[in-house]
């Protein structure tokens, strides 16, 4: 979650929003075991549902409000590039790896144009206190895309500043790069083989305070 | 009228004058302290000095006639540009408003000029892009 200062003194989101490909095709429908991908700056694969895959989450505008599906994705590390693939590091949390995923979404009917033309208006995130030590620590306020992007929102009558823990700036050109291939005939989209389970709970593992212990 | 960044280092000796006092009331400047840690081993003190461009010349003057090691601070911290993602994270966390994100674009700016030296920034990047400037880390003094 990036550095937070204290008494709701920054607030931070993740995701490029409008521009995910799992916000443009919330139910998997077009993405499955074998889609071939923009990874890192080649061409890699979807290998099969992400850790902590699950669709018992709540929705908004036809997308969820809160971690929905994932993606394990494969690809050859040679044909990538510094641009698309970069190690991270948090500090007091752990290394972590930037990786740039591009997903074409073939529009095969209504439903589909309807999908991939949802905006950050229309996505919604919880708002949660990471001072509370509790996994169950009830959110705050619910904040839609457009607002967490805008760079202030309020919580607790509170204005307070936010940052972005992904670059929107690499999410657009992965975007318009992978659109380029696609047009040059580089990048051929292709139909899943198996398509990710429409059904799947996650039981979460209650973690508590130590003193509810 | 100007306004320029200052690092002033003190040495020991030197924690028992006011010069502070001496630049603001001797020398009428407005006087920004941003950052003082100083204590009976000396330490350092990162200031704004506002004034007439004349006055502020006296003020390192007499700053430097006192024997305090003084330089204008023109870069605090350094951002890689290559490893930069303008991800964001910095832009919430710097409590002067020095990064910007433009819109437009979704680039990440950084305005040098309102940088206060906090440091909050150095260890909020995930990219690791951001570091102390070379010209103060070449010394070992600014850190």
């Amino acid at each position: 979650m990036g550095k937070l200062l204290p008494w709701n003194g920054n607030a931070t989101y993740c995701s490029a929003g409008q521009l995910s490909p799992l916000l443009n095709d919330p139910n998997l429908r077009t993405i499955g075991l074998g889609t071939r991908i923009f990874l890192g700056g080649g061409i890699g694969y979807v290998a099969w549902e992400g850790t902590h895959y699950k669709t018992n989450v709540p929705t908004k505008n036809g997308v969820p409000t809160a971690a929905a599906r994932a993606l394990a994705v494969i690809g050859d590390l040679k044909q990538m590039s510094p641009g698309y693939l970069r190690a991270l590091h948090f500090h007091k949390y752990g290394t972590s790896l930037c990786v740039g995923i591009g997903v074409p979404i073939p529009i095969l009917d209504e439903d589909m144009i309807k999908a991939v033309s949802i905006r950050d208006e229309q996505i919604f995130a919880p708002v949660l206190d990471y001072a509370v030590q509790s996994r169950s620590r009830r959110p705050l306020k619910e904040l839609s895309y457009a607002e967490l992007r805008s760079g202030k929102v309020e919580i607790n009558d509170k204005e307070v500043r936010t940052s972005s823990l992904s670059s929107y700036r690499k999410a657009r050109e992965v975007a318009t790069k992978l659109k380029q291939w696609i047009s040059e005939g580089r990048f051929q989209v292709s139909q899943p083989v198996e398509l990710s389970p429409a059904e799947q709970v996650q039981k979460p593992f209650e973690i508590r305070a130590q003193g509810e212990v | 009228m100007g306004s320029s960044k200052f690092i002033l280092e003190f040495t020991p000796d030197l924690v028992k004058e006011p010069i502070v006092y001496r630049l603001s009331l001797d020398l009428g400047l407005l006087v920004n302290i941003l950052r003082a840690e100083i204590d009976e081993n000396g330490g350092r003190m990162i200031m704004v000095l506002e004034g007439d461009t004349k006055r502020i010349k006296e003020g390192i003057q007499f700053l430097e006639r006192s024997n305090v090691q003084v330089r204008e601070m023109t870069e605090y911290v350094r951002r890689d540009q290559a490893r930069c993602t303008d991800c964001g994270v910095c832009v919430s966390i710097c409590p002067v408003h020095a990064y910007e994100l433009d819109r437009s674009d979704y680039h990440v700016e950084f305005h040098a000029e309102k940088c206060i030296a906090c440091g909050l920034c150095l260890d909020a990047c995930p990219a690791a892009a951001i570091s102390i400037g070379a010209k103060e880390d070449r010394t070992g003094n600014c850190i």
